[in-house]
């Protein structure tokens, strides 16, 4: 019993010990007073948007307080970083700006193209130092990613336009970025596949050629990559650039790649081979024809498809050449006569290697790997050849038609391009577009534009992706020029080829000398 | 008595048991470090005819790999000239540094070699062989050494037969002397890439289409016209 009482005791003495440690008099100074809380909201915070470099990029938040309105107690700052998850998550902080509301030129650092970025407010309490936050998510893009890229003369000096799938336009392009001249600018080439060439980084190349400051322009940015003469193992002693291509063996955009590089200076023919394996890849030098001369006179245009990858056509000699992609000995890269007669004969309805005719004008056909090449013989008549780029051993032919054409005016034709979608050609004199029908050949249709609009260039899209029009309708663009100013027209091209007239006209531009559309 | 025999049975059981458990030796590599030549072939031959005059000195590079692990330091390899070698180390080549690199398992060594009057007339040659040292042992017993020869003298380039020759032909000494004047290129003795042999072919038959226009036919010392397939 007694031990039981000294148990109890025990205990007793300990409790009394513990409760009389717990109540010690509070001296700390941390009491749960109220501080003035930020509210920080923006509809724009929600979701990723796009920002184009060039833009301003404009942000005020709604800002609210909850104890009184006084901005000058806040301290802001815009901070921003690479969200990019293949990167370091140390990528760099960089502070914008320290105001409340955010206006920033995005244009180069720390903002690049197509990355994604966190754009951040901190907003300070400077009283109390407790910070409040609001996060932007921004994906930087390229405003000039799709629409019609137009090359003009300004008084013999190259500039460059565009107009947007909205149907804006801004123009100065070129001279706003680059300090290069463009003297007599001539043509744009696109290629809408990427192009490893080792001479910079994988992607779509676009040339401007020119009478002098040819060159590689930048696809994403809009500013000079590289000089003409760069572009090759050793430059052309005479620098004349007519054509600066890359064919392909296939149409389908998804394995679309670059099947041979083919430059037309001066008439003569260069090439270009790439294809995964390593080292600097540029255009090489003249091709020799088949008896080992540079005596050849090669007309501007250039077609390239599964069988070969190049077809070019001599005006001198009046026949038309092949040039392989890849072959060891001899080794490929010179002009060829295409198989003739025999088994392997390509030529049925004319021979390849003996035309006898001039070549004017050549463009896509509407059938795939089909070109449609508008000739001149010695009496002065037109005529529509018709071949291909493809064959078989079994089915060796590639020569389709060849037809007297019944289109008035097409021999002093100002501009001209092919449907890839109707049998149709589409060609202007003066002031006028007609409709050239290769199935019947009829000119089937005409437009005229006010006398003394000349047409300077025609162009013809099969599909305009992003086009803002509900239906995703085949496009004909036309350039005209009166004198003292370019302009652009739009003809929505019916399922049957039919121009109608125009939808759309765009003023304010230099002489058009070439549109391209860009994707 | 039956008690016992239970707990020596036991104990023993429990003394096998701690016996058994004895951490085991891990089975690593670790033999001293060996070094081999990885060049192939493992041998060149260099001229400067191809060169022009006023390079005196260039660079053969030969390639080692170690057997064994990588080093925390840097480890020297030990080069020796084979008895009987026309090249004189110094005069006409000077090894450069023979090291494999820490935490390293292959190394590239610089063998300089100099341009010398004698060279316009004789081809030198030394054979370098791996010797053993503190850091390695030779390694495999076919991959030890490394011949270079010396000259000013234009040859024939080794692979041409088998690689140039689809190209330019039949080699020739005017030929070569063309090619290396129109087309700048010195090295002669690696494979080329397709764009470079398409370019080389191009440029070479450019050339001397230029060339018979101006002067005629270019004869070679066999009394044939140059041409290129």
């Amino acid at each position: 019993m007694k031990r039981i009482y000294k148990k109890y005791a025990a205990l007793l003495f300990l409790l009394i010990a513990v409760l009389l440690v717990r109540c010690t008099k509070d001296h700390s100074n941390q009491d749960l007073t109220p501080v003035n809380s930020v509210a920080l909201s923006d509809p724009k915070s929600k979701a990723v948007f796009t920002v184009f470099q060039g833009d301003t990029l404009k942000l005020k938040p709604t800002l609210s307080q909850s104890m009184g309105n006084d901005l000058s107690q806040l301290e802001f700052s815009w901070l921003v970083y690479n969200n990019n998850g293949a990167l370091s998550l140390a990528a760099p902080r960089i502070t914008i700006s320290n105001e409340y509301e955010l206006k920033y030129l995005v244009k180069g650092d720390p903002f690049i193209l197509g990355e994604p970025y966190v754009v951040r407010l901190t907003v300070k309490n400077k009283a109390t130092g407790v910070n409040f936050f609001l996060n932007y998510n921004i994906l930087i893009g390229n405003k000039y990613g799709t629409g019609w890229l137009v090359l003009e003369d300004k008084s013999g000096k190259g500039d460059l336009s565009f107009v947007f799938p909205d149907n804006t336009v801004e123009h100065g392009i070129y001279t706003d970025r680059n300090t290069t001249q463009l003297v007599g600018p001539r043509k744009l080439e696109l290629t809408p596949f990427p192009v490893g060439d080792d001479i910079s980084a994988v992607g779509k190349r676009l040339y401007i050629l020119a009478q002098s400051g040819s060159q590689e322009y930048n696809y994403l940015t809009m500013v000079k990559k590289f000089d003409y003469s760069y572009e090759f193992f050793s430059p052309p002693a005479v620098q004349n650039p007519q054509v600066m291509t890359w064919t392909s063996q296939y149409v389908y955009s998804g394995v679309r790649s670059p099947a041979l590089g083919i430059v037309v200076n001066n008439n003569k023919a260069h090439s270009n081979l790439v294809g995964g394996f390593p080292g600097v890849k540029k255009w090489g030098d003249v091709a020799l024809n088949p008896q080992g001369s540079n005596d050849y006179s090669l007309a501007p245009f250039v077609v390239g498809g599964p069988t070969y990858p190049a077809i070019v056509y001599d005006n001198k000699d009046k026949r038309f050449y092949h040039i392989r992609a890849y072959n060891p000995s001899p080794v490929a890269g010179s002009l060829e006569s295409f198989p003739s007669g025999g088994t392997a004969g390509v030529s049925s309805v004319f021979e390849m290697n003996n035309v006898g005719m001039t070549m004017l004008f050549q463009d896509s056909a509407d059938v795939v790997h089909e070109y449609n090449a508008l000739m001149k013989n010695d009496d002065n008549q037109a005529y529509l050849l018709r071949y291909k780029t493809t064959n078989t051993t079994t089915a060796p032919n590639i020569t389709l038609a060849k037809v007297l054409m019944n289109a008035p005016g097409i021999l002093t034709y100002t501009a001209a391009a092919g449907s890839t979608s109707t049998p149709h050609i589409y060609y202007s004199n003066d002031n006028k577009v007609s409709c050239y029908e290769t199935s019947s050949n009829t000119v089937v249709e005409s437009y005229s534009f006010p006398v003394g609009e000349q047409i300077t260039a025609i162009k013809y899209a099969k599909y305009t992706p992003n086009d803002t029009d509900p239906v995703k309708k085949a496009r004909l663009v036309v350039a005209t020029w009166n004198g003292t100013e370019g302009r652009l027209y739009y003809f929505t091209i019916s399922s049957t080829g039919s121009m109608g007239n125009y939808t759309n006209m765009f003023k304010g531009f230099g002489k058009i000398v070439d549109i391209a559309y860009k994707y | 008595m039956k008690l016992i025999a239970k707990r020596g049975l036991v104990m023993m059981i429990i003394t096998l048991t701690f016996l058994s458990c004895k951490r085991d030796k891990e089975l690593l590599f670790n033999e001293p470090g060996a070094i081999y030549v990885t060049s192939l072939p493992d041998s060149t031959v260099f001229t400067f005819a191809t060169s022009p005059d006023v390079k005196v000195t260039d660079t053969v590079l030969i390639t080692y790999r170690i057997i064994g692990n990588a080093a925390a330091k840097d480890r020297q390899i030990r080069l020796e000239p084979r008895d009987g070698a026309t090249a004189k180390a110094g005069y006409h080549y000077k090894i450069g540094p023979a090291l494999v690199k820490a935490n390293a398992f292959s190394a590239t060594v610089p063998v300089y070699v100099y341009r010398k009057p004698g060279l316009k007339d004789s081809t030198v040659n030394v054979i370098l062989d791996i010797k053993e040292n503190a850091d390695f042992k030779p390694g495999f017993t076919n991959q030890l050494r490394y011949k270079i020869s010396i000259s000013d003298v234009l040859s024939k380039p080794t692979i041409w037969d088998a690689v140039w020759a689809s190209y330019f032909g039949t080699y020739s000494v005017v030929k070569f002397k063309f090619l290396l004047a129109v087309t700048g290129k010195t090295n002669w003795n690696s494979s080329p890439l397709p764009q470079d042999s398409r370019y080389l072919s191009q440029k070479a038959k450019n050339e001397l289409l230029a060339y018979n226009q101006a002067h005629g036919p270019l004869i070679d010392e066999f009394g044939i016209e140059v041409t290129f397939p």
